[in-house]
């Protein structure tokens, strides 16, 4: 299975060049079953990577463009009458694939990005009356510019922490900006990857990361960081419980790539940042680095080997 | 509504904190419903029925205007029957009604301590009422209870364990503190009078029917103990005497208002000190259980002069019964002496004579009939009594607690067609023909016998020990006692009632009463142990009086002064402190650190002196990578010792693999402490 994992980290990381923590964040999101937002500047590779991503592991996968006049039939599906049949039949949305790339989620509507959202969250949506179970594996790659932008629909915090993990690329360095410019059009390299693994070796990674153990310590250092954040003068939002369960899922698949059966408080801090930024940040304070500040700010407050005694 | 959004200043009480505190009122409250009206109780339940709709569903909470019609209502209510309750009932209805109430307007936190504040004040108040050492300890209980649940609101929801260990804790270090005052405070009589009316009257009743003994004989409860200082006389000399009744009507027998006012030594009897007294003196402590009448119990003929180093006022009437000036409300003690084989020889005046000659003209012809008869036959008084019992004795009489009901002449009824009657049947009867046939005689009422508590060295006397007996003046002898019923149940004189009647469906239908089960072992043994523990709460800490009290108190100080008591409460309440403090000090030690966890504070102490200190937000992993940049020669060590350590605080391990791994860390470790020295020469070479 690690075998599987560094081949996939590899593969990913030949297309999306000089991003190997990032990369490695998003396939810990999607081994523990979690949706992932990636949001950052218009191209700056968000959407080779989901697709790289979606191509990699061998899972359907179809592209939406969000724009403000999508309406939610676009998304979920359709039913239409059929002459012939003299019936209607239900024409399926990009949403029955196994992975749905949702392009600039924010430029779209509200009322299409919570048509999104409820699917993420049930795994299953309903048309005319009739509830259409999801096909498993199922996420939602949905990509975001900054919401300073123009033309865009926030999204709420409610629908935001649907989002196990919300990462942003950045800029590359100078030897991987390099690189990208002289190989050929990244349009062609992507089309031609093959996939890494299937569907049954993905569900089988999927419950190997959910056997990794989780000790007492790690719960109550958990526990320890969202207290942090529900203090009184605290800068961001509270953390939320789920936002608890979102950080132990996502150290348990960052365990599982790292070789491990068991989490330690390592794993827990790599992936806070991606888990908890964008629950921590405010509506107020969504400009420049000062989530990252902010989810520092926790970690730094707790300590590691007595977490309740700071 | 501007606190709602706050999420620090809103007031929420969890699900299960939530009942919590309604389970604790309710049972609160429950400790009360002897003492409340029924219309209270009907408010009562119609504001917990209420708080516990709204606990199961929040939308049905009464409006603001809603409550204040009910606060009006309950309060008008308790004005209007303010008089008939008395100041301390209706204080307490208020109370009650208050505690009630205040649950369905709970949405502050000042809400909560107050409901909370209300339920212990109702606890201390339920001890007005009762001081049993049973109830004591359900107070007790309730109070940790209580704390329990105010403790559990400032913890994170559903921990219920802990903070009823810390209540438990906190009320049990009071205890000491508790013992002191209780020895060393003035003892203050109580500024309420709890009203008698209210309570049912327990006990024998100033008026006797035939038939009338037989309820009180299948109860159970406690009338008193006797504490003997001196020998226990016979079983069947232990004739408790109570009231004496001179009074007959046909029907009913009852006392002479008269006789009640008069004392021993006021004119028409003689004084006091002339009455001899024969025999061996008889001296004994008896502890009342609250009976709400005045009568008390003595056996004959009691000393006056024993009466007077009481406490309480107690008089000594002409027919030698004694009795309290006010109702006994709570458990109360006295020491008398009695010399038991004096005779009662007050000597009759004429109207006294008159008195008790008398019966209705026209009531039991058969009896008056049988009366004269006997009078011819049998000149002598003694000689005429024997009579009458030989008759009970050899005729077709049966002792029973169900006898048949009588109604018209009830006596003639009894001796000539049922033959089935109780001690009050027998003793009437006897009383009326000997009064027919000329000997003055009275029924005097009480309580035979007692069951002997070896643990306790006591004597405790039961309701079902109730008994009727008559008194027949004989001249030179004054009254003498005759019991009939021994004429026809010798056993109910010398064993007792419930020894006798075990077999029959004797006391009332009650499982729980552990009377029933007088036959087996084990319950009766478990009985009287409990019953002696219950002796020696009485004894000890119901009759602490100020007298007590004072004697304690000099004999442990010599003189009172003032000076020595504050020293000596004030002294108490720093043992007191520093028991506590000492044990807390004990509490915070008693989480020692895990094993590995101590031994990597240990290395990480090692390193700090060194100048490499481990921010206490970093990992260990992390920091093994740290160390290894500063100290390369740690590399392979450190590394394998932070495994260890992470696999120990972190993974899920068998027994046998902790083991390992424990080893693997103590190897590392020692190598560690090894290279850090020479680290440290290297750097001084």
């Amino acid at each position: 299975m690690q075998s599987l994992v560094s081949a996939i980290l590899a593969q990913v990381g030949g297309i999306v060049l000089g991003k190997p923590q990032e990369i490695r964040l998003a396939l810990a999101c999607l081994l523990a079953k979690g949706h992932i937002l990636i949001e950052d500047l218009p191209g700056m590779g968000k959407t080779t990577l989901a697709q790289v991503l979606a191509k990699t592991l061998g899972l359907s996968y179809q592209r939406t463009q969000f724009t403000s006049d999508l309406l939610p039939a676009d998304v979920i599906g359709i039913s239409i009458f059929n002459p012939e049949s003299k019936k209607f039949e239900l024409h399926q949305g990009p949403i029955f694939n196994q992975v749905v790339l949702s392009d600039e989620i924010n430029r779209a509507s509200p009322k299409t990005q919570s048509a999104l959202l409820e699917a993420m969250e049930e795994h299953q949506v309903s048309i005319d009356g009739t509830t259409y179970v999801l096909p498993q594996p199922f996420f939602v790659i949905a990509t975001q510019n900054p919401l300073i932008h123009a033309g865009t629909y926030p999204l709420p915090e409610s629908q935001l922490d649907r989002f196990m993990m919300r990462i942003s690329l950045g800029f590359p360095d100078i030897a991987a900006e390099k690189q990208i410019l002289m190989s050929e059009s990244s349009h062609d390299s992507y089309k031609k990857l093959q996939p890494c693994v299937n569907t049954s070796k993905l569900i089988a990674m999927q419950s190997m990361v959910s056997q990794v153990t989780v000790s007492d310590n790690i719960i109550e250092y958990v526990i320890a960081l969202n207290h942090v954040s529900r203090r009184q003068g605290f800068a961001g939002r509270p953390l939320s419980p789920r936002a608890g369960q979102a950080l132990v899922s996502a150290a348990k698949a960052w365990a599982f790539m790292a070789e491990r059966t068991y989490v330690i408080p390592e794993d827990i801090q790599t992936v806070f940042g991606a888990v908890c930024q964008h629950r921590l940040e405010s509506t107020a304070t969504r400009f420049g680095d000062h989530a990252e500040k902010i989810s520092n700010q926790v970690i730094a407050q707790v300590n590691v080997l007595n977490p309740f005694n700071t | 509504m501007k606190n709602s959004h706050d999420g620090l200043q809103c007031f929420s009480l969890s699900r299960k904190n939530a009942w919590g505190l309604f389970v604790c009122q309710c049972l609160n409250l429950s400790l009360l419903i002897s003492e409340l009206s029924v219309w209270m109780l009907a408010i009562i339940s119609l504001c917990l029925c209420w708080r516990s709709l709204t606990l199961i569903k929040p939308t049905v909470k009464p409006h603001r205007y809603v409550v204040l019609l009910l606060a009006c209502s309950g309060c008008i209510a308790i004005a209007v029957n303010g008089r008939e309750l008395g100041v301390l009932l209706s204080m307490l209805h208020l109370l009650c009604f208050a505690y009630s109430l205040k649950s369905l307007e709970l949405t502050t936190r000042k809400d909560f301590y107050q409901i909370i504040l209300l339920g212990i004040f109702i606890l201390a108040s339920v001890l007005i009422f009762s001081q049993s050492l049973f109830m004591s300890l359900l107070v007790f209980g309730l109070l940790i209870l209580n704390l329990t649940v105010l403790l559990a609101y400032f913890l994170p929801p559903g921990k219920y364990k802990q903070p009823f260990i810390n209540s438990a804790k906190m009320v049990i270090q009071s205890i000491p503190l508790a013992v002191v005052l209780f020895i060393v405070f003035p003892r203050l009589s109580p500024f309420w009078q709890v009203p008698s009316a209210k309570s049912a009257q327990t006990g024998l009743s100033e008026s006797v029917t035939p038939g009338d003994i037989a309820h009180l004989a299948r109860s159970s409860a406690l009338a008193f103990r006797v504490n003997f200082f001196t020998d226990i006389p016979q079983y069947n000399q232990l004739y408790w005497r109570v009231m004496v009744m001179d009074e007959f009507d046909g029907r009913t027998w009852q006392q002479n208002k008269n006789n009640l006012s008069t004392k021993i030594g006021k004119p028409d009897n003689v004084p006091v000190d002339v009455l001899p007294l024969t025999g061996l003196p008889t001296r004994y402590q008896v502890m009342v259980e609250p009976s709400y009448q005045p009568w008390l119990f003595s056996l004959a003929v009691v000393d006056p002069k024993s009466l007077l180093s009481n406490q309480i006022d107690i008089r000594q009437l002409a027919n030698y019964t004694i009795k309290k000036s006010k109702p006994v409300s709570q458990t109360t003690s006295y020491e008398i002496t009695s010399y038991t084989h004096s005779f009662l020889n007050s000597p009759l005046g004429d109207s006294e004579r008159a008195k008790n000659l008398h019966i209705p003209a026209n009531s039991n012809p058969k009896l008056q009939a049988q009366a004269i008869e006997l009078n011819g036959a049998y000149p002598n008084e003694i000689e005429r009594a024997q009579a009458v019992l030989d008759m009970i004795r050899e005729q077709d009489f049966y002792y029973t607690l169900s006898p048949p009901l009588l109604s018209g002449d009830v006596l003639d009824q009894f001796f000539y067609q049922t033959k089935k009657g109780f001690c009050v049947h027998y003793a009437s009867v006897f009383t009326f023909l000997m009064r027919a046939s000329g000997v003055p005689a009275r029924l005097v009422t009480g309580y035979l016998g007692g069951e002997y508590n070896k643990q306790g060295g006591h004597l405790s006397i039961y309701q079902y020990d109730a008994h009727a007996w008559a008194e027949i003046w004989v001249k030179d002898k004054g009254w003498v006692r005759v019991d009939p019923t021994a004429a026809v149940n010798p056993e109910r004189v010398e064993s007792g009632l419930s020894q006798m009647l075990q077999q029959d469906a004797f006391f009332n239908n009650d499982l729980l009463n552990l009377h029933r089960y007088k036959h087996l072992a084990l319950i009766n043994t478990f009985r009287l142990q409990l019953d002696a523990l219950d002796y020696q709460w009485t004894r000890l800490v119901l009759g602490y009086s100020s007298a007590r009290q004072y004697d304690l108190l000099t004999q442990w100080f010599g003189d009172l002064r003032a000076w020595k008591i504050g020293g000596a409460i004030g002294g108490s309440l720093f043992l007191v402190m520093i028991i506590m403090w000492l044990t807390n000090i004990k509490r915070s030690k008693s989480k020692p650190l895990v094993q590995w966890l101590a031994q990597y504070q240990q290395i990480l102490a090692i390193l700090k002196a060194k100048g490499l200190e481990k921010p206490v937000a970093m990992p260990a992993s992390q920091f093994s990578m740290l160390v290894t940049q500063q100290f390369p020669s740690l590399t392979v060590s450190f590394i394998s010792y932070t495994r260890c350590f992470d696999a120990l605080m972190y993974q899920v391990l068998t027994a046998k693999q902790k083991e390992e791994y424990l080893t693997d860390m103590n190897k590392y470790q020692q190598q560690i402490k090894v290279q850090l020295k020479k680290v440290q020469k290297n750097t001084e070479k």
